[in-house]
């Protein structure tokens, strides 16, 4: 008799002991409803003071483990409310503010520093606004027009000399010195700001275009908008698919503005200016 | 395109938070008082500051852009993945329908012959 009871309770011992803390609420691959009533944001009572997420009392956890802590308010409200805006059921495709900070703060792929600058000057020589197509005029026209001014602000800013090509076969557009300028800017970022600047230069596929909404030259919109030239040139030649193009578009915007909004974050606290010129 | 003043992004930004059919009110959420904050506090700030001009509202923007963002992706999303038209459906786009079928006995298998 006893025998027969411990068997039958063990599955639920077995199952009870395999729930650590180090759950995230099971959301990775099914649909989950929304299960908390209410989103907000608790300080966490060291010098530089870090926000957490709750959800309901309970607080969010990266899919390793880690608990998510934000050292920038608005960053940590903007998270909060992306929680919040999640209706009946929670849509982890659409959360990019939530994914972008669980791969800066987890790090799964263990990518170091030296790593995310060899990709990101890997994508330099080969970038988009560099290479531009002759043939129709129109479309030469337009590249001129919306392409050579980011140019030449990146020349302006860093002194460098890029220009631009028509042929696939030119060796050594980018010059040494511009490639060294630019390696020497970006390992001025820390690694999670370089995790977000290779993410948003892989959605626009260019890192020039990149380093312009960095220094916020152009809004988000435009750099979306400039970053598929060509696409917007034939969808004028040949009209909007509203399910292919919209929808990239809108999630390039999305995509990217999360992106930058986590990346400014990273790089000046809002709430405190002290020095006197931002250097980024 | 013509970039937006501060107060029209003020005034955008509110209208996606209530836009989204939340159980609460958006003046209950924490943002919109940290945005509120926001704008107040930085309104004499950059040009005391030396920061180069409009920079949180450029973020401001960028939150904006966000926002909606997400809510025409979730809009295109549900409206075009609906999946394929049954056949039924496709016949109906020029007026037809599918033909009434009738349930008949099975015929048996071994249907003995005569001769």
């Amino acid at each position: 008799m006893n025998r027969f009871f411990l068997l039958r309770s063990t599955p639920s011992i077995i199952r009870l002991c395999s729930r650590t803390n180090k759950t995230n609420f099971g959301l990775t691959n099914r649909e989950r409803k929304r299960f908390y009533k209410q989103v907000s944001i608790a300080e966490s009572s060291q010098s530089p003071t870090k926000y957490e997420i709750l959800l309901d009392q309970r607080k969010l956890k990266t899919p390793l483990g880690t608990l998510i802590t934000i050292e920038n308010e608005l960053l940590a409200l903007a998270l909060a409310q992306e929680w919040h805006q999640q209706y009946t059921n929670i849509d982890l495709s659409s959360m990019h503010l939530n994914a972008l900070l669980n791969t800066t703060i987890d790090n799964p792929l263990k990518i170091t520093k030296t790593q995310l600058v060899d990709k990101i000057m890997y994508f330099l020589d080969w970038d988009t606004v560099l290479f531009r197509s002759d043939h129709p005029p129109e479309f030469q026209q337009l590249q001129t027009e919306s392409w050579d001014p980011m140019l030449s602000f990146i020349n302006e800013q860093f002194q460098t000399n890029f220009e631009s090509t028509y042929y696939l076969d030119v060796k050594d557009l980018v010059k040494k010195n511009d490639r060294d300028t630019i390696q020497k800017y970006l390992t001025s970022f820390d690694q999670p700001s370089l995790t977000i600047f290779l993410f948003i230069a892989e959605q626009l596929k260019s890192i020039l275009l990149t380093i312009c909404l960095i220094k916020q030259f152009r809004t988000v919109e435009n750099i979306s908008t400039l970053s598929r030239l060509e696409t917007e040139f034939q969808i004028s030649r040949w009209s909007n698919v509203p399910y292919y193009h919209d929808y990239e578009i809108v999630d390039i915007r999305s995509k990217i503005s999360a992106a930058y909004l986590i990346f400014y974050c990273l790089n000046n606290n809002i709430t405190r200016t002290v020095l006197s010129k931002e250097t980024i | 395109m013509a970039s937006k003043s501060a107060l029209t992004v003020y005034k955008k930004i509110l209208h996606e938070l209530s836009a989204n059919k939340s159980l609460f009110s958006y003046r209950a959420s924490p943002v919109y008082l940290k945005i509120k904050d926001e704008y107040r506090r930085n309104r004499p700030v950059t040009a005391k500051y030396c920061k180069h001009t409009d920079e949180v509202l450029f973020v401001a923007r960028t939150y904006l852009t966000y926002l909606e963002s997400i809510r025409e992706r979730q809009i295109i999303h549900s409206t075009y993945s609906k999946g394929e038209k049954t056949v039924a459906q496709a016949a109906n786009i020029v007026g037809l329908n599918l033909p009434k079928t009738f349930d008949r006995p099975h015929l048996p298998l071994n249907q003995s012959s005569d001769s």
